[in-house]
């Protein structure tokens, strides 16, 4: 299984410490709003990263995150437990706005 | 039959409905004589135009007894009443012909901005009979046609054949559609193209204008058409062009084009990876996708004819050994076909691969799906190095593949047995089980295995696999629905529902193919079925409404799907390679559908379901069923693949795991025959087509 994409050591390097924390990374329109790509997060819980995501990029990003699909390692939180599944230090969020393409 | 218009309610007969002519060219080339045909106006409100009139006029003409490569089979060059109006994402064309593909029907449909050009010379579409000697090009205007010399344009690519033409008719604002060297050396999935990156892409359409020596067309009119009511179709064209602007597919297509998708498509194992072995490849999205295009090498977007959204790339490579000067770059298709298929992680060879394709005039799709089957054929040693003289052909060669998209299209070597497409060569070096097709039309990049109404889809396309028949893509995705049709999304992994939500698609996809319209625009607006009847009630002064319009779709589909018979499909056809239903024999074992969940579920507003008396209720029918049952409860439970899977490798050699994990085609395939009342034989009923009023067609096909 590749998920998390990233190894802990790389993300450590990238985190610029031994605290480990869950990885956010951000797709497509999202990543455009908030001008970043990924970064580690202090929530503890799916629901707290969508808050963390308004605080840190301003009321600019809600627009996305409606209807967005958030994956957990990879999973959707739909056959987790939605906004409250909780995560762990080594666990990657990834969160992509509604889009379709192909 | 559609209900009477306002105007034969009246008492009269509506002299010119809108949004149409009524009229098309046809050009012989044998005889080279040009002249007008009327079309009936019922023809019109019954299929109302597109690939729908052409289907109608092919049937009419028993185009079906000639064939593919012969001067009978008519090449038909279709708009539809949305063309040339300002309605948003109605630049579309659509080219049919009987397919030297795959031998049944054949249609492609292409943006770019031929087709407004085509409309304002007072024509509805062309239809080419006949073959010319020598390489001629067709020259439409307000005046009339003319069929002009090209043979000093045989042999030059699109791109220059374009700028050449525009030069020689002296007007910048003609467009442009031809053909490539493919297509003169009658590649079999050779393409045809305008505005350089807008391509009529399936089928081999390209194919059947080299030999017809057809070399371009070239359009340019200023003639205005007729609009039965010009203040409603205004109201129906703003609200569409509103919903397009708040629209979040629409603002994802036209910051990263149509490959936005890669990245999710990937996470959900959507991209075929390595010939379809693989279900996921982290590295792929990174190196091909469109959010690595547009930090990269994009310029500038680029758009279609009247369309607010602006998909198209235009990119720049400035050094290396794939220096591309300014120009389309590869779309969705393109960087997985061209990329993630051949397991290829250059993005600039990429580009190049795509842009090669574009020049000679290539189907990418199908060009992508031909080299991978070959490079799987050349590692399980049914294609050796004396075969390809001398090439050694594997997975992510840049190199190998620039060459192999030339030898293709000049149909050297290898070349002239791949340019016969993957159903061809697998028949004469074996490997059928990895030649991927339907109908001998490659699969286009979705995995059934991600969404399994993509499996019906490929199944039941009329032209073979084919992902924009229907809507079943963006409808398993989330982003859509048929509630309008009285028809529920159904889950992303059963096949309960599968089939009604298939049929529902159809009926969507077709009118897009006939009305005419971009599937990206109109589905990013919504889709909805009865904004589009409210377009062309206002545009042609037809009576439409939703389940007119539904009924529209369901003959135009059958009408098709009869000519497909007439061609020689049966039930037989209607099959997909297992390669493409069972697990991925490598790489991850593929838990990935854990990350599709309906969106819809997680809308499920859960403070009602606090209230009470949904509390009491459920609390006693667990007391009284759940709990006495909780094993077979879980036992059931475990069976159903999206909970079965959560988390757990497949263990390759448990025949009841992959049962499981297989997609349930059969299962679906049997409910949509009868849903759509296909005989064992794979016709449509007599009864149905009845129905439909297509009586002459149910006597033609059931004797």
């Amino acid at each position: 299984m590749t998920w998390p994409t990233s190894s802990m050591d790389e993300r450590r390097a990238r985190q610029g410490g031994d605290e480990e924390m869950p990885l956010v990374k951000l797709y497509a329109t999202l990543r455009k709003a908030a001008g970043e790509k990924e970064y580690p997060s202090q929530a503890r819980t799916v629901g707290q990263v969508l808050e963390e995501l308004r605080e840190r990029y301003g009321d600019g990003v809600i627009r996305y995150l409606r209807g967005c699909i958030v994956l957990v390692n990879g999973q959707n939180i739909g056959y987790l437990k939605g906004k409250r599944t909780k995560l762990k230090a080594e666990d990657e969020v990834s969160i992509f706005p509604p889009l379709a393409g192909g | 039959m559609l209900p009477k218009s306002a105007e034969e309610e009246k008492g009269g007969k509506c002299l010119m409905m809108g949004g149409n002519w009524g009229k098309v060219l046809k050009v012989d080339l044998t005889e080279r004589t040009i002249e007008e045909e009327v079309i009936p106006e019922e023809h019109y409100r019954d299929f109302l135009g597109g690939s729908g009139l052409a289907a109608k006029w092919f049937f009419d003409h028993r185009g079906w007894e000639a064939e593919p490569l012969s001067p009978e089979n008519p090449l038909m060059i279709m708009n539809g009443p949305l063309s040339g109006t300002n309605y948003p994402g109605v630049s579309r064309l659509e080219i049919c012909a009987r397919s030297p593909l795959t031998g049944i029907w054949g249609e492609a449909s292409m943006g770019g901005h031929f087709s407004p050009q085509l409309k304002r010379t007072g024509y509805d579409g062309i239809i080419v009979l006949g073959a010319s000697e020598k390489p001629v090009y067709l020259y439409v205007t307000d005046e009339g046609a003319e069929i002009r010399d090209a043979s000093h344009l045989w042999g030059k690519d699109t791109y220059e054949t374009e700028e050449l033409l525009k030069q020689e008719v002296g007007d910048k604002r003609a467009q442009v559609i031809c053909i490539g060297p493919a297509g003169e050396n009658l590649v079999k999935f050779a393409n045809v193209m305008n505005d350089r990156g807008s391509t009529a892409g399936r089928c081999g359409m390209g194919a059947v204008m080299g030999y017809k020596r057809l070399k371009a067309v070239v359009a340019r009119g200023n003639k205005k058409f007729p609009v039965a009511d010009e203040a409603g179709f205004k109201a129906a064209r703003e609200k569409m062009s509103e919903a397009l602007k708040f629209s979040m597919v629409a603002e994802g297509l036209h910051a990263f084009g149509s490959n936005v998708h890669m990245e999710y498509g990937m996470a959900i194992g959507d991209v075929p990876t390595k010939n379809w072995r693989e279900a996921y490849w982290a590295e792929g999205p990174e190196k091909l996708g469109g959010t690595t295009v547009a930090e990269t090498i994009l310029t500038r977007t680029h758009s279609c004819f009247a369309c607010p959204i602006a998909c198209k790339r235009i990119v720049e490579i400035k050094e290396g050994p794939y220096r591309m000067e300014e120009g389309p770059g590869s779309e969705y298709e393109a960087a997985a076909a061209l990329g993630t298929l051949q397991r290829m992680d250059s993005m600039e060879a990429n580009h190049k691969a795509n842009e090669l394709c574009n020049r000679y005039g290539m189907d990418v799709i199908s060009c992508g799906g031909v080299i991978a089957y070959a490079t799987e054929a050349f590692e399980a040693g049914l294609i050796k190095k004396s075969d390809t003289g001398g090439l050694k052909l594997g997975w992510n060669q840049p190199d190998t593949l620039l060459e192999l998209i030339r030898r293709i299209a000049f149909r050297e070597g290898i070349g002239d047995e791949m340019a016969e497409g993957v159903r061809s060569m697998s028949r004469k070096f074996g490997g059928e089980e990895f030649a991927i097709h339907v109908k001998g039309l490659e699969c286009p990049m979705h995995d059934p295995r991600a969404l399994w109404g993509m499996a019906l889809t490929y199944a039941t396309s009329i032209r073979g696999a084919c992902h924009c028949a229907d809507s079943n893509l963006y409808v398993d995705l989330g982003l859509l629905n048929h509630n309008e049709l009285g028809v529920k999304r159904s889950w992303p992994y059963r096949a309960k529902g599968k089939a009604a939500q298939t049929v529902a698609s159809q009926k969507k996809g077709v009118i897009a193919n006939s009305a005419v319209i971009c599937e990206y625009a109109w589905n990013a607006a919504g889709g909805s079925l009865a904004e589009m009847a409210e377009a062309l009630r206002a545009l042609t002064g037809f009576n439409y409404t939703v389940e007119e319009l539904a009924k529209v779709g369901d003959r135009i589909w059958y009408i098709k799907r009869a000519i497909g018979n007439l061609c020689g499909a049966t039930r037989e056809d209607d099959r997909l390679p297992r390669r493409i239903l069972e697990p991925h024999p490598e790489g991850i074992t593929s838990n990935l559908h854990l990350a599709v969940f309906p969106q819809f579920m997680s809308m499920v507003p859960m403070g009602k379901l606090r209230m009470e008396r949904v509390k009491e209720t459920t609390a006693s029918l667990m007391k009284k069923y759940l709990f006495p049952n909780m094993d077979k409860i879980l036992t059931s439970l475990n069976k159903l693949p999206v909970f079965s899977t959560r988390g757990k490798k497949l263990e390759r050699k448990d025949p009841e795991e992959i049962r499981r994990r297989t997609v349930a085609f059969d299962e679906m395939l049997e409910e949509y025959y009868r849903l759509r009342d296909i005989d064992e034989k794979g016709r449509p009923s007599r009864r149905r087509l009845e129905e439909l009023g297509l009586n002459d067609v149910a006597d033609v096909l059931h004797g």
